[in-house]
């Protein structure tokens, strides 16, 4: 068991004062299985006068508030106290065999849980794109048939992050994911969203969680990518299972170093910061996140 | 001509119904149906001979009362008229009695499976529906989730497109259910077919449209959220603006229904409400008639590119403190795939089995239903599941070569959740004037049903549309498609009184202070713009005249003046070896140029601009200006029409003896005296102190330098009548300053700008507007204190008048603006995090 400290900064700058502001956010860690949101405080400057919450679609908790003052800055803290257990995962030679996924899936979805049917199809910046299919050809058209989806999923996983160069300078949340398949370059988002379209189309129920990692790591172990700021990973359906979190950026599958703010079908319905504003003239944005080990 | 079959007395001999449909009109044994029998004869002896006079009456009145086709295909296109047959579509008492019943049972249906899919989604986890429909379906939002568990109703107006087969049953061909379209020209149409056929309307007993609409209004009004001090709930209806197809239907059911017409931007949300932006200040909106599509209505939630929404809606939505007339999300049900599960979902949902049965449909998700599609591919209509950008088009099995077809057969096979087919409705044929006589046409009728007090209710009319060529597909008005009144004919209806249009104008939230901020913002540049536009085509007038005096070949240096002033206000200049004649020819050059900024030609686009904004909101003998005024704009040299001045004079007289003295009409004339004296500032300026190239102090004017400043204030015929033609420095400036008696003297504007000033709202800011009032009543003693004779003595002291003039009128307008025009603050996401 781990517990963990996390503070997300936010900062907007505006070149001239803002007349209003309406943001939504998804910063609240969600409490699932093997983790447990022990605080969360969220400060917001200036002060709103109408902050409030509702839980979204997926579960994940939104935050909402109207900034009605004029402002030239506006800064969103979010400090958490998270306690999180090492996921259990399945035995690979337990999972089924990759062929027989869709069937068990298409069973699943009928049978235990509708909502399976949402991460099938495309989203709104996770597009069904044919070159995506190619990829998959080209990671893993070389698996024997019967390789279960455990060990289907770690090989790709691991080819799919030995073909991407982490680029944070690469791309943009609006570059096409064709794009980023062409120039394999990209950051946690892009590979996310892309490892979602790729599983998608082989009848894999795929959702994007947006969450964090560790900042510093731990004496003896390398620095993750993506520390600083947001992380984004992908989490897949395994029959007979359930939803197994799979990080294509560090090639791992998530363990109680990751730490889950919210799930849903992409980005679009978890970014963590959301806004708009009336003037200031355009802004400049910040975003620091800081997770320490606590005892 | 007459075929052997018919009657000797038939009033329609050859009028013979299509091979295969069902006629409204002819039974298939020749007769004539009786309520058709009997509405031929409310024609007379020669019904060919009414209805051709009636189709010209209605041709008219159409254009008259310019229904619509202005603004119908946006806002620059040179508009069709509103295509209205005069025949109407006839709905005997038993049809009705079964339609009625269906799209009732139907609205519930749809109602609770709304509220289900924004709520537990009972029937997703039933599996009545399969998952797909609902999980794939860009048109469910899921931030609108939970919307569906708030008591009240999701679905408050619905519409139906209909259509009846060949036995004489009626299927419903699709649903409209998130921002149905069509409620406002029905009436429209009504209204134009009911006066131009007045004497068979009232012989034939048919049911009235206005209790509708007062149930529908009254329904809204329950279902408000109470309001501090017991104030009438505030209902707007949301539109998407001008460019929107169907803009005028807007803005005639807004005015109808008695609702400020607003747009995204006059809207904004705080504590999960929401308000509208007025001059007063924030009024809180209890109720939206929406017509903006669900999608579009919160760039923060849904649809982030959206500038037609309005951010935090859907969380104010789920605050339940506003009414939204439809709640957000309806769209998701409208896909045509819906139509293959509504039989098992009605008996399932309401345990009734569904009585008005859609037209057959089979959505390819399924094995069997794939199969079928696939096998019948050449008699079905395949559509694509959900309506979206970029989906496949609605394609005709038969009308498509052996190749198309397997083309379109391996889509289907690759991606069958996306594609449902369906069956090809024979429509049924109704009589439609064409060509001089009746014709069958193949249609489709749209009816409307609204909540109303714990059940639905259908409005006994409706909107039916054809082909005018005959032609059978489901054509859309856009593509060339002619509508009709919907009678629905009832022994009962004739008892019931004609009543009113139900718009109440004694309720509360029609005071002035209500005016929305941009209708203000608008009109005061429509007062701006309209002043600009009269007084550049008065100056251009003065150009012969002014060329043509004998003093200007004494005093030329006059004439240059005057001719550099009317290149200054084009924000043009010459080489100053021009010659005169040269200045004018450049002049009338620049003027007819829209491209030229302040050329009279750019004027008069913006006027026409604002006009089109606020049209609505002006009586129809605006619109006739418009249309006039948008043809001189058209022309090649607009100065040279002769009737532009008079035109713009109409609109000013009209805004005087028309127009309510509201809050708006203090903006319109605000504009007009704030731009009037801001003319007569830079006139004078220029012609009293013009640039001396040396620096040297301005000369004293000359006689004839002051009576041009009078003839381009427009002042001289008034001067002469008071002073008799004295043309001293002194009193010409006391004539145009200091004189209350001058209407077009600064005097006389700085009082009427205080007037107006005055009669705006206060509460909105308390501070700044006493310092606008403040800054009024320097104006006005700036003017009224003001030493005429020292001012023609002294140059200088002149100079300063006019810049503290100028400097007060900047101030007037800036409070203006910072006070009353909030809405200018339009919201722009945000890069995310």
């Amino acid at each position: 068991m781990a517990r963990y400290s996390v503070t997300h900064t936010t900062r907007y700058a505006h070149l001239a004062f803002a007349s209003a502001s309406w943001q939504s956010l998804h910063l609240q860690p969600r409490n699932e299985a093997v983790q447990h949101c022990e605080s969360f405080e969220l400060q917001v400057a200036p002060h709103p006068p109408d902050l409030a919450s509702r839980f979204d679609y997926f579960g994940n908790k939104q935050h909402l508030f109207t900034l009605r003052e004029p402002h030239k800055e506006l800064v969103i803290t979010s400090r958490s106290i998270v306690r999180r257990d090492e996921p259990s995962l399945p035995m690979a030679g337990l999972t089924p065999a990759m062929e027989d996924v869709p069937a068990l899936v298409e069973r699943a979805a009928v049978e235990d849980d509708f909502s399976l049917e949402q991460y099938l199809h495309a989203s709104p910046l996770v597009p069904l794109i044919p070159e995506a299919v190619a990829l998959l050809g080209e990671l893993s058209g070389d698996l024997p048939p019967g390789t279960s989806v455990m060990d289907w999923l770690a090989t790709t996983g691991e080819r799919f992050n030995r073909s991407f160069t982490f680029d944070p300078e690469a791309t943009q949340i609006s570059t096409p994911l064709g794009e980023v398949i062409a120039r394999r370059r990209g950051v946690c988002q892009d590979f996310a969203h892309l490892l979602i379209s790729c599983l998608r189309q082989r009848r894999i129920p795929a959702a994007y969680v947006s969450g964090y990692i560790l900042t510093q790591a731990p004496a003896g172990k390398e620095r993750m990518l993506g520390a600083d700021a947001s992380h984004a990973w992908v989490s897949a359906f395994v029959p007979g299972t359930g939803w197994v979190d799979y990080d294509p950026t560090n090639r791992c599958f998530v363990g109680s170093g990751h730490i889950v703010v919210a799930r849903g079908r992409d980005f679009f319905d978890v970014s963590p910061v959301k806004g708009l504003f009336s003037g200031g003239g355009g802004q400049t944005l910040e975003t620091g996140v800081t997770v320490e080990e606590r005892d | 001509m007459a075929t052997p079959l018919l009657a000797q007395d038939d009033p329609l001999p050859g009028y013979v119904g299509l091979a295969g449909r069902y006629d409204e009109c002819r039974a298939p044994d020749g007769t004539l149906r009786p309520h058709w029998a009997a509405f031929l004869g409310t024609l007379g002896a020669d019904p060919s001979a009414t209805l051709r006079a009636a189709a010209d009456t209605c041709a008219r009145a159409v254009i008259e009362q310019d229904v619509s086709m202005n603004v119908y295909a946006g806002a620059r296109s040179e508009s069709k008229p509103w295509p209205l047959d005069v025949v109407p579509q006839l709905v005997s008492e038993s049809d009705w009695q079964v339609l009625s019943d269906g799209l009732r049972q139907r609205a519930h249906l749809y109602n609770t499976l709304l509220s289900d899919l924004y709520g537990p989604q009972k029937f997703l986890r039933s599996r009545v529906l399969p998952a797909q429909l609902a999980m794939a379906n860009p048109h469910f939002l899921r931030p609108c989730s939970g919307l569906g568990i708030h008591r009240g109703v999701f679905l408050h107006h619905y519409a139906v497109d209909i259509g009846r087969s060949p036995d004489g049953h009626w299927w419903v061909l699709q649903d409209r259910l998130d921002a149905p379209s069509g409620l406002g020209y029905s009436l429209q149409n009504r209204l134009i077919v009911r006066s131009t056929l007045s004497r068979e309307f009232r012989a034939t007993q048919v049911e009235r449209l206005d209790r509708f609409f007062r149930d529908y209004r009254a329904s809204l009004s329950d279902l408000s959220p109470p309001t501090n001090y017991g104030e009438e709930p505030r209902i707007v209806f949301l539109t998407p603006g001008p460019a929107n197809e169907t803009y005028f239907e807007h803005a005639y059911l807004a005015r109808y229904l008695g609702y400020p017409l607003v747009e995204g931007a006059d809207l904004t949300t705080r504590d999960r409400q929401v308000f509208l932006r007025t001059v007063g200040g924030l009024k809180r909106v209890a109720g939206i008639v929406r017509r903006v599509d669900s999608g579009f209505c919160d760039p923060l939630e849904l649809n982030s590119h959206s500038v037609l929404g309005v951010p935090g809606l859907v969380h104010a939505a789920h605050g339940g403190r506003v009414v939204l007339a439809n709640q957000l999300g309806g769209a998701a049900l409208e896909s045509s795939c819906m139509l293959a599960f509504l039989k098992p979902l009605c008996r399932s949902v309401l345990g009734e089995d569904l009585r008005l049965p859609s037209v057959a449909t089979w959505w390819c998700g399924q094995r069997a239903a794939r199969d079928y599609v696939l096998d019948n591919l050449s008699s079905l209509v395949i559509k694509p599941s959900f309506r979206e950008r970029g989906a496949v088009s609605t394609r005709y099995g038969a009308l498509l070569s052996d190749r198309e077809r397997d083309a379109l057969a391996a889509n289907i096979r690759a991606r069958p959740g996306a594609y449902c087919g369906q069956e090809r409705l024979m429509l049924g044929t109704t009589p439609a004037w064409s060509d001089g006589a009746l014709r069958p046409v193949p249609f489709v009728m749209r009816l409307f049903v609204a909540w109303h007090d714990g059940d639905y209710r259908v409005m006994p009319g409706g909107l039916t549309r054809f082909d005018p060529t005959g032609a059978d597909a489901i054509v859309s008005l856009q593509k060339g498609s002619a509508t009709k009144d919907v009678w629905v004919l009832s022994r009962g209806a004739a008892d019931e009184p004609a009543q009113a249009a139900p718009a109440d104008a004694g309720s509360g939230y029609a005071r002035a202070e209500s005016t929305p901020s941009r209708l203000a913002d608008n009109l005061y540049w429509l007062g701006r713009y309209l002043e600009r536009t009269a007084q550049m085509a008065r100056l251009l007038d003065l150009i012969d005249p002014l060329l043509r005096h004998e003093i200007a070949a004494l005093e030329p240096a006059v004439a240059r003046d005057s001719l550099r002033i009317l290149l200054a206000s084009q924000q043009s200049w010459s080489e100053a070896d021009a010659s005169l004649a040269e200045m004018a020819t450049q002049i009338r050059v620049e003027a007819d140029d829209a491209e030229h900024p302040g050329s009279l030609a750019a004027n008069l686009a913006q006027l026409i601009r604002v006009l089109d904004q606020v049209k609505v909101n002006l009586p129809p003998e605006f619109w006739r200006v418009l249309r006039r005024l948008r043809a001189i704009a058209a022309q090649e040299h607009p100065h040279l029409e002769s009737d532009l001045g008079q035109q713009l004079a109409t609109i000013d007289a009209l805004g005087n003896e028309v127009l309510p003295r509201d809050t708006g009409w203090h903006f319109l004339k605000l504009g007009r005296r704030i731009e009037r004296t801001r003319q007569i500032i830079f006139l004078a300026d220029e012609l009293l102190l013009p640039e001396s190239p040396d620096g040297d102090e301005p000369a004293q004017p000359s006689e004839f330098r002051l009576q041009t400043l009078l003839h381009f204030t427009d002042s001289l015929f008034t001067y002469k009548t008071v002073y008799h033609g004295q043309y001293q420095a002194a009193s010409i400036l006391a004539w145009l300053t200091a004189a209350a008696e001058n209407p077009r003297g600064l005097r006389f504007q700085a009082e009427r700008i205080a007037e107006h000033v005055a009669a705006l709202p206060e509460e909105v800011a308390p501070r700044a507007v006493p310092a606008l009032r403040a800054a009024a009543f320097r104006l006005v003693s700036n003017s009224k204190l003001v030493d005429p004779a020292a001012l023609a003595a002294n140059p200088r002291m002149l100079q300063d008048f006019f810049s503290s003039t100028e400097a007060i009128l900047t101030e007037i307008n800036d409070k203006l603006t910072q006070i009353y025009f909030s809405h200018s603050d339009r919201p722009e996401a945000a890069r995310g995090a």
